[in-house]
């Protein structure tokens, strides 16, 4: 029999997640011979990013995309990756999430869902009127952030910290009421950062998380060869997904670059003053984490070695 | 005496919408306030939440006053023989489908309690808290509805009707 | 494709069967998103309808709005808006139209607050409606230019929807602002024109002018001005100098106009509680509308009607000119039943590729689709400012629309205009990029 699932996804089609997505629904029919087809609807157009995973959840759609981070709020491990200088590049992004798989694994278990696919946000960096030459540049200045860890980052470089609806960004830099932003070169593109920007400074500093989650229930009423179609394109979108990421990263540096942006890597004592704030960040979250989540990070330290 | 009791329900229902809508300038006031003194506070989620409460809790007082929008162009033509049939079935969908909307939201605010869902801000409120709100917002609404329709039924006239505003609200000066 | 067709009469049909039989506009609304996801997916429909009407209930964007109302609803209890319309007067006597003027530019310098349409009608007709009333202006005229107007709250930056379309569609958000600008002047020019020509037209119709009154007098009378300038000057100022967002000021404007009305003696705890309960209906109404019709919108989705429509559009291999026409019927049709914002995020992964390949500009594109969605403000039977004005007029809707044609054909106008002269719209942005 033939069985069709709705996904629902959070990003424009130009998005490398939307086209890791397509490449990978491309092969579970593929794979599957046909039997199981999914109807990608992406850019928010049938539910919002925050509301995905209850959606898959509750089995509103049987797949979808959701950024960790959001539910950073619900369990501690959803934080781990938004800790600046936890992992601050790609390859250690990878390491980390080997070691939070089978937590996620679990705890997805317990909620009826299923993680197929982890994708990593591309590093991020200061986007800045002038060019960053050392802390003393930031001191002071009026810095956009979008969550609670990039807020006390922010105010332990001894930035103005202002949390900011994402669409009330380009007024507010317009007005003057924010000077710069903290974010990944894919959300400057996002908001044509040029037209109030000159410089990016790459710090890389943390790589947030993506997941493909699928229901369960609807998982379990595939027939077995169909379920190996799934897991294995899932599987291969992560890997996919870390490449694409990669070059991404460099697309966007590009289109930056080709607005007339400047394009730098961080003096190094930006990048110390993040990894003091991060480890000072990194003994809260242990402090307040359960033994599973502490051991989590445990053995991701180990795996560094 | 039911009567009395229900009209006092959404009278109090009314005034919970209006506290709701003071907390959402109290919110971004202290957002403001805040940030002049080099404090960050994102009140953007609460302000947010305190206009579903203002929102849903209003509903059954503004049906009630007549401020729910309808076009009452062709029923307002009707002979009345024919109108009050019309009431009763707009009555009576009204009912139906808000009664079954109100089961699915509380059957929402249970999910999100079961699912530990929690509000992604600074705030990390768990959203049944809110959707309860709502849930008894949805509620106090089917019953207005609910009631309306009784009342229709046992050969009252309509008492939703919209008051025409510019004649009844002069400005004060 | 069958089951679109048909699904889509059943929508078209269905609405319009509820709203003519006087069934409330949101539970309309609701009751036909009920069906259509019922009859035709496979969705479970009545958790899809809560967790909808939940998620479009507590967005930020939205928090502005029962603020705003309740500004104007204060201004109005005080004598505050009329002191204005009495300072106002004088200086446009002699102006074809007269106080009419007034909503276009109070629209206008609200739309430079507002980022939304309804919130932009709503503020300023509630303060301008019964001043104008009692000045014997004819009403259809005041209901016209206040529902077209309105509408400008989307073209004059800030605007939601702009932001919206521009992350979809990679454009420039500041640029769309910017190229807003001009095209929201000139569609306020035409708007005066065209109240200034109808005027001209029915003289008898209008209010018989006052007695001409010296200058010193007019200077004298304009002190009246003075509370109201300083309350829009604080709230634009906040926004322009960086010290609030567009959603912070509607809170800084009911913190202003709650003191002048302090310093002016009209405010009591009678006329307090009356703005807030007044206010808090009206937002309640409005606010209901956008979730049921988040529940309609989720369900148009499910069953795919505008991708699959857009689709057809793109199998017809248009010259872009006549994509345009297409593209802007198709928008107009979709404009009458669904809300703005769906109406590009449910459209543009088939219509932008489409536009692009036609080699259209796609920041021109944006204020040209803006445009639509104004338009889609007041073409009934979903559109909100016609709501907000039957709300605050108590006219009903068929009379709100036909006092609301003359200023739909005007937007046309415009729309034809940045067709046949695009520099109106890239003009600002160009000399931004130097
Ligand atoms: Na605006
Ligand atoms: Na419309």
């Amino acid at each position: 029999a033939q069985t069709a699932w709705t996904m629902a996804s959070g990003y424009p089609e130009s998005s490398f997640f939307t086209q890791n997505i397509r490449q990978m629904i491309k092969e579970i029919e593929e794979k599957s011979g046909g039997k199981l087809k999914i109807d990608l609807r992406s850019n928010d157009s049938l539910i919002k990013l925050d509301a995905v995973k209850r959606a898959v959840q509750s089995g509103q759609v049987q797949i979808g995309e959701i950024r960790l981070g959001v539910y950073g709020n619900e369990g501690a491990m959803y934080n781990l990756d938004n800790i600046p200088g936890v992992a601050t590049t790609f390859d250690q992004a990878t390491k980390l999430t080997d070691a939070q798989r089978p937590f996620f694994d679990e705890l997805f278990k317990k909620n009826g869902l299923r993680a197929i696919t982890y994708v990593a946000w591309p590093g991020q960096g200061f986007y800045t009127k002038q060019p960053l030459k050392g802390l003393a540049d930031l001191k002071g200045q009026k810095l956009r952030i979008y969550s609670k860890q990039t807020q006390i980052m922010g105010e332990r470089l001894g930035m103005e910290a202002l949390i900011l609806p994402f669409a009330e960004v380009p007024q507010a830099f317009s007005t003057g009421m924010i000077q710069s932003l903290w974010t990944s070169a894919q959300t400057g593109t996002d908001v044509q950062v040029w037209d109030y920007v000159k410089h990016f400074t790459y710090t890389g500093t943390m790589h947030n998380k993506n997941a493909i989650l699928v229901n369960e229930r609807a998982f379990r009423q595939l027939d077995a060869a169909t379920q190996k179609a799934v897991l294995e394109a899932g599987e291969a979108a992560t890997k996919r997904g870390w490449e694409l990421a990669k070059k991404a990263s460099e697309e966007r540096e590009n289109v930056l670059k080709s607005h007339g942006m400047t394009i730098a890597q961080s003096p190094k004592d930006i990048l110390d003053a993040i990894e003091v704030a991060g480890k000072g960040m990194v003994q809260e979250w242990l402090a307040a984490a359960t033994a599973e989540e502490k051991a989590v990070y445990e053995n991701y330290q180990k795996s560094l070695k | 005496m039911i009567r009395g009791v229900l009209n006092k329900f959404y009278e109090a229902c009314g005034y919970l919408a209006a506290a709701f809508m003071v907390g959402i300038a109290l919110a971004i006031i202290a957002q403001i306030v805040a940030r002049f003194r080099g404090v960050t506070l994102d009140a953007t989620e609460a302000a947010g939440l305190c206009l579903a409460a203002s929102t849903f809790f209003g509903l059954a007082h503004t049906f009630r006053h007549g401020s729910h929008v309808r076009i009452n162009l062709i029923v307002s033509r009707l002979p009345a023989g024919l109108r009050r049939p019309v009431e009763i079935f707009n009555c009576l969908l009204g009912a139906v489908v808000v009664s079954f909307l109100a089961w699915h939201v509380s059957a929402l605010a249970l999910q999100s309690h079961a699912f530990n869902d929690v509000s992604p801000g600074l705030l990390a409120m768990p959203f049944w808290i809110p959707q309860t709100g709502v849930a008894v917002g949805v509620t106090a609404f089917a019953i207005a509805l609910i009631d309306e329709l009784l009342w229709l039924l046992s050969g009252g006239s309509a008492r939703y009707e919209a008051p025409d505003e510019i004649g009844l609200d002069k400005p004060v000066a | 494709m069958d089951s679109i067709v048909i699904a889509s009469l059943v929508l078209a049909g269905l609405l319009l069967f509820l709203l003519a039989s006087g069934v409330w506009v949101a539970l309309s609304l609701l009751t036909v998103g009920m069906v259509l996801m019922g009859l035709f997916t496979t969705a479970p429909m009545g958790s899809l309808v809560a967790s909808t009407l939940w998620d479009s209930s507590w967005g930020w964007a939205l928090t502005s709005l029962p603020l705003f109302i309740w500004m104007g609803e204060i201004l109005f209890r005080s004598k505050l808006s009329a002191d204005m319309f009495q300072g106002l007067a004088p200086w446009v006597s002699r102006l074809p139209g007269r106080l009419l003027h007034v909503n276009v530019l109070g629209c206008g310098i609200m739309a430079a607050v507002a980022g939304s349409s309804a919130v932009t009608c709503a503020t300023i007709g509630r303060i301008s409606v019964p001043e104008l009333e009692a000045r014997r202006y004819p009403l259809s005229m005041t209901i016209g230019t206040l529902a077209g107007s309105g509408t400008l709250g989307l073209l004059i930056p800030p605007s939601i929807i702009m932001i919206v379309y521009g992350v979809t569609a990679e454009v420039s958000i500041a640029r769309l602002f910017i190229a807003g600008v001009l095209p929201g002047l000139l569609l306020m020019a035409l708007f005066m024109g065209y109240t200034a020509i109808w005027s001209l037209l029915n003289p008898d119709k209008m209010p018989p002018a006052d007695p001409p009154v010296p200058l010193l007098e007019k200077i004298y009378r304009s002190r009246r001005l003075i509370p109201v300038a300083l309350l829009i000057g604080s709230v634009v100022g906040s926004i322009y100098g960086g010290i609030a967002t567009p959603t912070e000021a509607a809170t800084i404007g009911v913190v202003g106009a709650l003191v002048l009305a302090a310093v002016g003696g009209g405010l009591t705890r009678e006329s307090f509680m009356e703005s807030l309960m007044a206010a808090m209906r009206t937002s309640c109404m409005i606010s209901f509308i956008i979730a049921c019709a988040a529940c309609l919108t989720i369900a148009v989705a499910f069953v795919d009607i505008p991708r699959s429509l857009a689709s057809w559009v793109d199998a017809m291999h248009l010259s872009p000119h006549a994509l345009l026409a297409v593209l802007a019927v198709f928008m107009l049709i979709l404009g009458c039943f669904l809300e703005g914002i769906s109406i590009i995020v449910l459209t543009s992964s088939v219509m932008l590729p489409m536009v692009q390949a036609a080699g259209i500009d796609l920041l021109w594109f944006g204020i040209f689709v803006v445009v639509l969605i104004e338009a889609a403000q007041i073409t009934p039977p979903v559109g909100f400012n016609l709501f907000v004005l039957q709300s605050i007029t108590g006219k009903d809707i068929l009379a709100v629309t036909k006092a609301a044609i003359p200023y739909f054909f005007v937007l046309m106008l415009l729309l034809v205009l940045i067709t046949i002269f695009p520099q109106i719209v890239t003009i600002l942005p160009k000399m931004m990029t130097g």
